[in-house]
């Protein structure tokens, strides 16, 4: 075809020019307009058009070469089409072309050609509806020329190029961008190599034309790369179709197309690499795809159900969310995935190649079930990234009954990825804004680390002088139950009282209600603050220590830090506290590692942070051994010495006697009694006994003898013990003195049968 | 409402959560994966001009959907359940301090030491993909954000979670189950409905949208990838409804996720009391 062509353009009589001239134009010279040169024009004559700006549109209706120096600019306006060639032969070149009218009905164009032979070299359109139309115009070329449309709303743009009923047109190395698409209609033996398609709606656009050559393109970032309607013979090679993601958004389409051949194209990043809809159409026909790469598509090939006799062969499938999909109901594919004992490479392919022929041994399957769900339900695409469709997938290979029918069998499936040298990246550069945001968050996180580590001072919070505790009819209700019913006491300053009661009376509930962490009905005042109103001023005045302290996971001195810095207390503060309680030594030990004495202590020192004028314990000793407790106590005693008002719940007797110049007993939520320590133990009928021991001689006299002094002794091996009540432990002794029995020791126990108290 | 007090309380969790040793495991983990996966996914192919960047930022979603959920949770239903237990909580609230201070200032501690668990993992991850090329810069920040974002949410829930829970290990377990519900029971079901009630696209789409979860991806996806047609026509749909609006309403909505659970925390708090 192309020799007949050459024959053809030698035998034409116009290749023997005679008396060719040049005319110039310019805005300055003798012909100051193009349509005057034109004019004057002989057929073949050259017309130089220098830099200027000139009016629009331009009817070329001789066969002359315009050639542009310095960039001449014709201008539209804003109205009609640009340029008009109506003879044949005429080259165009040199030239920017811009703002045409933008009326789609008028199909304002930037160089509408009409004539054949024309040639339009190295022009520039810009701001024009449609870019070039060959229209009846056969054997035109439009080469290295860029197009550049209005941006407007893809449908409602012209088309970059459109050619009607021309043929053998040769595309080759233009630009196009912005428009609507490159429109092909009834136009065979066309050449379209080494173009670039961006942005535009359709890239390619193509119905009834066939015996088409596409090469090298770049077709990217369009809503879709090319779509081809019937045609036939189209050879696609070595085109790079990417990121064409519209509301179609395929990188190439087929539709009934018949003799197709598509070699070594790149498709990624496409919303579909590959569609096809009843290609070929044709019975006998085949359409073959060979060393293509599909990679980083949503889907790299998609046939519609009945689309069969497809050659895939030596293509390269790489990480597309779905290498093949199916669109419409499940069915197995008839397109041809291997012929002559080779495949295509599958980067999820986990066979084996035992005898290293780079052909796996075991089939390719594409047999994913949240595939095979989304191509017949596509708005279940919507979980895709999600990890709910792993468990999908996860489900159906655990239990086989559920895999789809395989989209995709490839007996041969090839081992190695075959990649065209020129995609091979030599070296990666280092994205520098990249590196920068990583250096900022890595140094954003250090920074938390390391502000974690920092010491705040925060200056001591004032307290205020007046350390009394009033209640009034104090009610706190859990639901339906009372748990305090109406209670009311006061407690004065340096007073040491103790709630007694049994499990359940309301003695925590009262502690809790007093620090106003419990909401209460009724009035408390602590230091001369109204609890319910202000209970974390309250709580300034308040040391409190819990049955068992539990602290933060620190150290003595940390854990006693974030207190202190609650209470707005100064750390100089700490080594004294930790000296009244005696904990200096334990510091730095972490807190879990203390004993339950030495946690108590630290809730001691915690609670005389600030050094509060109140302190609150609830059972603080309860889960002391005998030692501790009696230390504990102590030190309590002492800070009570030194002037601080204690309320503490107990059930221990001998913590009211040691402690407490006034008890409260609660019951059913109320204070029922208010006494001494002492009259508590006679009014609960608590009762003491001596354990005397005597010479074994003297033992059934001094029992007769207290016998007959109202007494009860009751023998006990080497002892005898005596019931004594609270008050009258001297009575027997001096009894027994009188009678000159000699006492060799004595001790008092709450009961006969306790040991050693 | 006392700063330094909330502050003093933050301070104290973040070196709790910064000693925490379950903490630093799951920071490892995270950052360890995202620094896997954007190492692996990018020389897999030697012609990075094909842009493996995508694939790369949509594992870290991937990564991100099934991590941090689980890191807030669990540090958010840990918090004041496991004080509660031990009574940690009963020395604290004898302090001059209120209750709303004592569960901000946890808040924000341990919402502090969760971001910078994150952010490290994602500077580490990005440290990866600059040096095979990089990507867009804006999308990976933007998923940043909301990745963080997403992470606030659950901690926000996990907070919740322990307020209402008297012990730790009812409080842990509560966490596992809407962990697993937002990962996978939530997505499970709806695609189960909308396949068998042939639910419209619409109605899938803003069903799925109150995931947080699925705020997240849609965000990073619509960033990351400039459209969200790679979700198919509900993405499409998403795009063409709210367009430019749709990433201010997804922020807004997961700002919703953060605020009512931990308003809704605060409340149960309160009336502990």
């Amino acid at each position: 075809m192309g020799k007949l062509f050459l024959l053809f353009l030698l035998l034409w009589p116009r290749s023997l020019p005679e008396n060719t001239r040049t005319l110039v134009v310019s805005p300055t010279g003798s012909l100051t307009t193009i349509e005057e040169a034109i004019a004057i024009a002989r057929s073949g004559d050259t017309i130089e058009v220098h830099g200027g700006v000139y009016a629009a549109p331009l009817l070329i209706d001789k066969s002359v070469i315009l050639i542009g120096v310095d960039h001449p600019v014709i201008d539209g306006g804003n109205e009609g089409s640009l340029v008009v060639i109506t003879a044949p032969d005429v080259v165009l070149k040199g030239f920017t072309l811009r703002n045409s009218g933008s009326t789609i009905h008028h199909e304002d164009t930037g160089i509408i050609v009409q004539s054949p032979h024309v040639t339009l070299e190295d022009n520039v359109l810009e701001n024009v509806l449609f870019g070039i139309y060959f229209a009846n115009a056969p054997d035109g070329i439009a080469r290295r020329n860029t197009i550049q449309g209005l941006n407007r709303d893809e449908s409602s743009r012209g088309d970059g190029i459109r050619l009607w009923y021309s043929d053998n047109i040769q595309i080759i190395e233009n630009v196009i961008t912005t428009s609507r698409d490159m429109l092909v209609s009834y136009s065979n033996n066309l050449k379209i190599e080494g173009n670039t398609f961006h942005h535009n709606r359709y890239g390619l656009h193509f119905m009834y034309s066939n015996n088409v050559s596409i090469r090298h393109n770049t077709i990217e970032n369009n809503s879709v790369g090319a779509f081809l309607m019937y045609s036939q013979h189209i050879v696609l090679e070595d085109n790079r179709f990417s990121h064409n993601r519209g509301s179609s958004g395929y990188g190439l389409a087929l539709k009934d197309m018949d003799g197709v051949t598509v070699n070594g194209n790149v498709f990624v990043g496409n919303q579909v690499g590959l569609y096809l809809d009843n290609s070929p159409s044709l019975y006998e026909g085949y359409n073959t795809y060979r060393g293509n790469i599909f990679a980083y598509n949503d889907v790299g090939v998609v046939t519609l159900p009945s689309v069969e006799r497809n050659v895939f062969q030596k293509n390269n499938f790489l990480h597309n969310l779905e290498h093949v999909g199916i669109w419409g109901r499940e069915i197995e594919n008839r397109n041809i995935w291997f012929q002559d004992g080779v495949g295509n490479y599958w980067n999820d392919y986990v066979g084996y190649d035992q005898d290293g022929d780079n052909i796996g041994d075991t089939p390719y399957r594409a047999d994913r079930l949240f595939e095979s769900l989304t191509d017949r339900y596509p708005v279940l695409k919507l979980f895709e990234y999600s990890p709910a469709t792993q468990a999908i997938e996860f489900t159906a290979s655990a239990f086989p009954v559920l895999r789809p029918i395989p989209k995709v069998e490839d007996n041969a499936p090839l081992m190695t990825l075959s990649i065209p040298a020129s995609l091979k990246q030599s070296e990666t550069s280092v994205s520098l804004p990249f590196l920068a945001l990583s250096f900022l968050l890595i140094l954003l996180a250090l920074g938390v680390v390391g502000a974690a580590g920092i010491d705040w001072q925060f200056t001591k919070a004032s307290l205020r002088g007046n350390s009394m505790i009033v209640v009034n009819n104090l009610v706190k209700k859990y639901g339906q139950f009372n748990a305090l019913a109406g209670m009311s006491f006061t407690v004065q300053p340096g007073e040491s009282v103790a709630l007694w009661g049994i499990n359940g009376a309301g003695k925590t509930s009262t502690l809790r209600c007093l620090m106003g962490i419990l909401s209460f009905e009724g009035s408390i005042t602590i230091n001369g603050i109204d609890v319910a109103r202000n209970g974390k001023t309250a709580r300034a005045a308040i040391g409190y220590i819990p049955q068992e302290a539990a602290f933060p996971d620190l150290s003595v001195k940390e854990a006693l830090h974030f207190y202190a810095r609650l209470k707005k207390v100064s750390s100089k503060e700490l080594p004294v506290v930790l000296e009244k309680v005696g904990l200096t030594e334990q510091t730095y030990k972490p807190v879990w590692a203390l004993s339950g004495g030495m946690k108590q202590r630290l809730a001691l020192a915690i609670a005389l942070l600030g050094n509060p004028p109140i302190l609150l314990l609830d059972e603080a000793t309860a889960n002391l051994d005998t030692q501790a407790r009696h230390d504990f106590l102590n030190l309590v005693v002492s800070l009570n010495r030194a002037g601080k008002t204690i309320v503490f719940s107990t059930h221990r007797v001998d913590e009211v006697m040691a402690l407490a110049q006034r008890v409260l007993v609660l019951k059913d939520g109320q204070v029922s009694v208010e006494c001494s320590p002492g009259e508590l133990v006679d009014k609960l009928g608590l009762q003491r006994w001596l354990r005397i021991w005597v010479e074994p001689d003297h033992q059934s006299e001094a029992v007769h003898l207290l016998q007959q002094h109202g007494f009860t002794p009751v023998m006990n091996t080497r002892a005898f013990y005596v019931n004594v009540g609270t008050t009258g432990k001297m009575a027997p002794l001096r009894i027994l003195q009188a009678a000159q029995i000699t006492v060799n020791d004595f001790d008092v126990v709450e009961s006969k049968d306790d040991g050693l108290h | 409402m006392d700063f330094t007090n909330i502050w003093t309380v933050t301070h104290k969790e973040l070196r709790d959560a910064l000693r925490n040793r379950w903490f630093l495991l799951y920071t490892l983990i995270f950052g360890g994966l995202a620094l896997a996966l954007s190492m692996t996914a990018q020389p897999d192919i030697a012609f990075t001009k094909l842009a493996g960047y995508d694939r790369t930022v949509t594992s870290l979603v991937n990564l991100v959907l099934l991590f941090v959920p689980l890191m807030g949770l669990m540090f958010g239903a840990t918090s004041l359940a496991s004080d509660q237990e031990t009574g940690v909580l009963n020395t604290l609230l004898a302090q001059p301090i209120t209750r709303t201070e004592i569960l901000l200032g946890k808040y924000f501690g341990v919402a502090t030491a969760l971001l910078s668990s994150l952010i490290m993992g994602f500077g580490l991850a990005g440290f990866a993909l600059a040096l095979d090329g990089g990507g867009r810069v804006k999308g990976y920040a933007v998923m940043i954000v909301f990745a963080c974002l997403l992470g606030l949410a659950m901690l926000s829930v996990g907070f919740l979670i322990s307020t209402i829970s008297q012990k730790t290990s009812t409080a842990v377990g509560g966490a596992l189950f809407l962990w697993l519900f937002f990962v996978l029971v939530g997505d499970l079901g709806l695609i189960g409905a909308s396949i068998v009630m042939e639910l419209p696209l619409e109605t899938t789409l803003l069903i799925a949208l109150i995931s947080p979860l699925q705020e997240f991806k849609m965000a990073s996806i619509s960033t990351t990838q400039a459209s969200l047609d790679a979700l198919g026509p509900a993405g499409l749909y998403a795009d063409d409804t709210f367009g430019g609006l749709f990433l201010p309403l997804l922020l807004a909505s997961l700002l919703l996720w953060i605020f009512v659970p931990l308003g809704a925390a605060q409340l149960v708090f309160a009336q502990r009391k």
